[in-house]
């Protein structure tokens, strides 16, 4: 129980940023420039929410990471109900760094993407309604993951990887966050490792 | 009768006649004869311990936390990879086959514990939830084998701002076997936007900043 009222009181709100990662070039018609919009906008009313579910850990525990995609806007948004924590070709890519700034050395590449949906499939998406946060969670091994008694600090980036073009036709006008939207980062969260 | 083994079949055409336990089927239009033996359960199928891929072994560990139901469809979702690349093998180009070649094991683990993708000494490792999503073929699946062996190729290789090149090359070698091996069009088009010069941005987040988890 204590545990679980930690868990909650972990969950703190956060700045909403976007990252516009790609430039249009030569003409576009005026639709493709409001449904462009519309696709931005979908992206920018959500917000990435992480929480750990301890503040402190020792060497042979698990930290339980949770992502959760929040819509802090007035209407309903879609979201590709798979997420990967195999980097940001499968969603959801983990940044760890230490007090210092210093991002943890990167392993081996170690991803895997996200395939397109099946052909047809009108269960991709999920509808969430404004105020409802949809997501997953992760156990990290301190050992692997912090191998140093310290602090840490934890961030979680989601990129969609649903093209748009890809879905069900009967999709494709929803207001969902597709492949090329911008990323949505969390804040951070800062966890202690003691031996 | 000629006695037939567990699981024999045959068309029609056959002189015999159906025994107990015979049932017919029809697969792709032809009416094929099931044979089962009688009063016994059917052999239960093991999960693979280990597969050939382009005739070199590649080991497959399960996570004992699986059920042997989660192993066997584990097991059999990786043997139809494996045979799509074995069945395709002499469309594949050299680069391809040995990108392929860097993977000796194969690992499926529950949900959310380990690091996935090529996660070290020619190793895959991919989650159930994974392997089981909407849009994970076998293709799909086959084509990864390739795409993880060529980042272990180009270990080293790409540094700093380009290391964005580094998931081109992967996607690029996943798409041309992916292609030979049965990719859809969704597929198809799906690799070629992220791995396309203007996604270089996230492609380039992706590989850098400590783990891509």
């Amino acid at each position: 129980m204590l545990v679980l009222s930690r868990f909650f009181l972990r969950i703190c709100p956060l700045a909403l940023a976007s990252i516009f990662l790609f430039q249009t070039a030569g003409k576009i018609a005026p639709s493709q420039i409001s449904q462009q919009l519309k696709d931005s906008n979908s992206s920018r009313q959500l917000r990435m929410v992480i929480c750990t579910d301890r503040e402190k850990y020792s060497l042979g525990d698990f930290v339980r990471l949770t992502a959760l995609l929040e819509n802090t806007g007035d209407s309903r948004v879609y979201v590709d109900r798979r997420m990967f924590w195999t980097g940001l070709s499968g969603g959801l890519k983990l940044v760890i760094s230490d007090e210092k700034g210093n991002f943890l050395p990167a392993e081996l590449s170690s991803d895997a993407m996200m395939p397109p949906p099946p052909q047809g499939d009108t269960s991709i998406l999920i509808p969430l309604e404004s105020g409802f946060l949809y997501g997953t969670s992760v156990n990290l091994s301190v050992k692997i993951f912090f191998p140093k008694p310290g602090r840490y600090s934890l961030r979680v980036i989601y990129n969609s990887m649903l093209p748009k073009e890809l879905v069900a036709p009967e999709l494709r006008e929803l207001p969902a966050v597709w492949f090329g939207a911008p990323l949505i980062p969390s804040k951070q969260v800062w966890i202690e490792v003691t031996k | 009768m000629a006695a037939r083994t567990p699981g024999e079949f045959s068309t029609r055409g056959d002189e015999e006649r159906d025994g107990p336990g015979d049932h017919w089927v029809t697969i792709n239009g032809n009416h094929v004869l099931i044979s089962e033996p009688q009063g016994k359960q059917p052999a239960q199928a093991q999960p693979a311990a280990s597969i050939k891929v382009l005739n070199k072994d590649v080991t497959i560990a399960y996570d004992p936390r699986l059920s042997a139901e989660e192993k066997l469809r584990a097991s059999k979702a990786i043997t139809a990879a494996a045979d799509l690349l074995n069945k395709n093998a002499d469309k594949l180009t050299d680069d391809e086959k040995k990108a392929i070649a860097q993977i000796s094991s194969f690992f499926e683990t529950t949900l959310n514990k380990d690091k996935l993708g090529a996660t070290g000494k020619g190793s895959i490792t991919l989650s159930k939830d994974y392997m089981e999503a909407p849009g994970v073929s076998a293709a799909w699946l086959g084509s990864l084998f390739g795409h993880e062996g060529q980042h272990y190729l180009n270990a080293g290789k790409y540094s700093g701002s380009e290391r964005w090149r580094d998931e081109q090359s992967a996607s690029g070698t996943q798409l041309g076997i992916g292609n030979k091996i049965g990719f859809d069009d969704n597929e198809r088009h799906s690799l070629q936007n992220w791995m396309d010069d203007k996604n270089r941005a996230v492609m380039q987040e992706h590989m850098e900043k400590g783990y891509t988890y």
